[in-house]
């Protein structure tokens, strides 16, 4: 099937769409939710900061720090003292008595007495005194001291408040900002990628839409064979999908109304022939057969030319009767009555009525039904048969094999009538349901083409459908109806009943 | 007639150049027999930069000085100086880069912006038309504090703080951790020649020291 577009297009712009409005919503709202979000995420920030960095904060940190230069003053005070007194009594000569001085007085806290490093030294000044802040003089001698945990302490804190000095001095001029930059970017970059995919499956959107409103638009302007095609996604496939089956349906029922539409003019034009021939063909077999005995002269030659007009006219007459005749029968094809029939026993009988007109062709039946009770109108369908099966004989009436193959395809019964005839040419295969349309000039249709538009109209009237496929050597007539038919046996015999009460 | 010309020039220049410096004045200073001006910067430093000196990061100082010559400066000598103060023992390991290289520990903050932050100009042939005509040499004072490791390692702290999703682009977007000053002086040049009398040396003994 194929598609033209016309010159003007229905469409919906993008805003008015609903589902975009919708989606442009959510993405305005998420968008106001992200920059809501950081809002109080940087309001919290200072507020984290105040705190943290408070001059308060400060302070405590640097009286901590004095707490312990403080500590580090009485330790050193109190190691002054004891060194001085140790050394009143003795003094230290070697660097063993200062070891064990310095391990006499186990001021722990402040230094690790195994971690001393004493060496000679000439130091001026006092005999005892602090040279510096981890070195004591004790006479010619120097102490260092290791290992001084309040000097550990007090570096650990200065080493945090330096951190957070310069932490609290860059605030402002860098860390902010950069914290700021950083989640503004990254907010940023995360709308953008929704705000692309939200374009990109709106366009996505949109065109198909678009689409879906010119398919309709134009299969409603009688663009009958348009259809969807290609891959469709999710509800807008089903759509998609329903729609061509919708539209299959309708062409179907549309094609079976023309075609009933032409079936019934044929119906009345057949019905009006056969009235208006019908009607003078008896006073013309009268008159002739009257002149024929009225002549009674002795003219040999005369005689001689009315007997065979006489014949002439006669076997016409027959003729033109038999014609009269297939035309009403079309005219007054009757209406099916459904009821329950053995379609096996109905193909059997349809059989045997022409196995003895052929001799020379092969008949056969295969059937595949399990069941062979099913609705249908047994006269009418034994006419399809013997229109086809007659058809199919006559193509070929010798070395010519005729099979009728009975099926049941899911819930479609289908009946085969296949021949090894030389087949229909197909330049005439279009026209092999048209009424009147015939290339035989044999038989008793004579030529009148109405056999395969009567099946024709049958398989519609059994809600089924009738189809070939033809090649020389291979032609395959195919009726395929509904095994779900409904009887219309009850309805009739109500009817009966009603009509004898 | 000759001296016109660089006065009329230095004026110019004072009013124009000059107008949001800070002016130090230039003192005399006798030192191993040379005069030299001295400019003391200490007491001119921020408040912030002498809290964040005191609070033991590692402190290098550049002051340059230049010279009006024609219509532009030349560069007079810099000096360059580096410090850390112990918290602990509470005194400030000096070491002067340049001029001339010398190191000492000192125990008050006097005694470093004596060290490191009083510029020495001498009595050159080219200072010596200026003095007397307000002349004033444009100074420049660079504060450098925390070592470049010393600032890596807190930047890094901070960007390990932030979640792993952002933290390449903080880092990226954080830069140098450098804490950096400069500060523009004019240094005023005396108003006359020193005298040949022998003079204590002018030293600045401004601001505090813990």
């Amino acid at each position: 099937m194929t598609r033209s577009r016309p010159a003007h297009l229905f469409k919906i712009a993008w805003y008015r769409s609903w589902i975009i409005r919708v989606a442009l919503v959510c993405i305005l709202l998420l968008g106001i939710g992200f920059c809501l979000n950081f809002y109080f995420s940087l309001k919290s920030f200072d507020a984290v900061t105040n705190i943290s960095f408070s001059d308060e904060f400060e302070m405590s940190l640097d009286e901590q720090l004095d707490e312990y230069k403080k500590l580090r003053t009485y330790y050193r005070k109190l190691i002054l003292d004891q060194v001085t007194m140790q050394t009143m009594t003795h003094i230290p000569k070697t660097k063993n008595d200062v070891n064990n001085i310095l391990k006499k007085i186990q001021i722990h806290r402040y230094f690790d007495p195994e971690n001393m490093i004493v060496r000679d030294a000439m130091i001026r000044g006092r005999n005892v005194q602090w040279v510096n802040g981890d070195t004591i003089k004790i006479f010619s001698f120097s102490a260092k001291l290791g290992n001084m945990h309040i000097k550990e302490k007090y570096s650990r804190l200065e080493s945090v408040k330096r951190r957070r000095k310069i932490i609290a001095l860059k605030l402002k001029e860098d860390i902010k900002p950069s914290l700021i930059l950083s989640h503004t970017i990254v907010i940023l970059v995360c709308l953008i990628l929704i705000v692309i995919a939200f374009i990109y499956s709106a366009r996505q959107y949109k065109s198909r839409t678009d689409e879906l409103i010119t398919g309709l638009q134009l299969w409603s302007n009688d663009e009958d064979d348009f259809r969807f095609h290609g891959d469709w996604p999710a509800e807008l496939g089903l759509i998609a999908r329903n729609f061509n089956h919708m539209a299959d349906e309708v062409h179907r029922n549309r094609q079976k109304s023309l075609y009933l539409e032409k079936m019934a003019s044929w119906q009345t034009i057949a019905r009006k022939l056969a009235h208006e021939i019908k009607n003078p063909l008896t006073p013309i077999k009268m008159l002739i057969n009257q002149l024929n005995r009225s002549y009674k002269g002795d003219d040999t030659k005369f005689q001689t030319l009315l007997n065979s007009s006489h014949d002439i006219i006669n076997s016409e007459i027959e003729s033109l009767k038999t014609l009269v005749d297939s035309f009403s029968k079309f005219a007054k094809l009757p209406q099916p009555v459904f009821k329950l029939n053995d379609l096996v026993k109905t193909a059997t009988q349809t059989i045997e009525l022409y196995r003895s007109a052929y001799p020379d062709v092969k008949f056969e039946l295969n059937n595949h039904l399990e069941n062979h009770n099913y609705v249908f109108d047994s006269n009418l369908l034994a006419q399809v048969l013997k229109n086809l099966i007659k058809n199919a004989a006559e193509a070929q009436k010798t070395d010519n094999q005729i099979v009728v193959d009975l099926s049941l395809d899911k819930k479609t019964l289908c009946v085969h009538v296949i021949d090894s005839g030389p087949g229909i040419p197909e330049d005439i295969q279009k026209n092999v349901f048209e009424a009147y349309f015939t290339t035989k000039h044999t038989g008793d249709t004579h030529g009148m083409g109405l056999g395969l538009a009567i099946c024709r109209k049958i398989a519609m009237d059994h809600q089924g459908k009738i189809s070939f496929f033809s090649k020389p050597g291979k032609t395959i007539f195919k009726l395929s109806f509904p095994n779900h038919l409904e009887s219309t046996e009850t309805t009739s015999t109500k009817h009966k009943e009603e009509t004898l009460s | 007639m000759r001296f016109i010309f660089p006065w009329v020039l230095s004026c110019l220049l004072t009013t124009s150049l000059f107008a949001q410096y800070k002016t130090i004045q230039g003192k005399w200073t006798k030192i191993n027999g040379q005069q030299f001006i001295s400019a003391s910067f200490l007491k001119h430093i921020p408040k912030d930069q002498i809290d964040i000196i005191q609070s033991g990061f590692s402190t290098f100082t550049r002051i340059e000085a230049n010279l009006p010559k024609g219509e532009s400066y030349v560069p007079l000598h810099f000096m360059d100086c580096t410090a850390i103060y112990d918290t602990w023992d509470e005194f400030f390991d000096v070491v002067k880069l340049s001029p001339k290289q010398k190191s000492k520990k000192v125990n008050s903050l006097n005694k470093y912006g004596d060290f490191c932050l009083q510029y020495l100009i001498p009595l050159s042939s080219a200072i010596k038309p200026l003095i007397g005509t307000n002349s004033k040499l444009p100074a420049t004072v660079l504060i450098e504090q925390i070592s470049e490791k010393q600032s890596d390692n807190i930047r890094n702290w901070l960007v390990q703080q932030q979640s792993p999703l952002i933290q390449n682009l903080f880092s990226h977007m954080l830069g140098k951790f450098k804490l950096e000053k400069q500060l523009k002086f004019a240094i005023l040049l005396p108003s006359s020649l020193p005298t040949n009398s022998k003079k204590k040396p002018q030293s600045t003994n401004i601001g505090t020291s813990k």
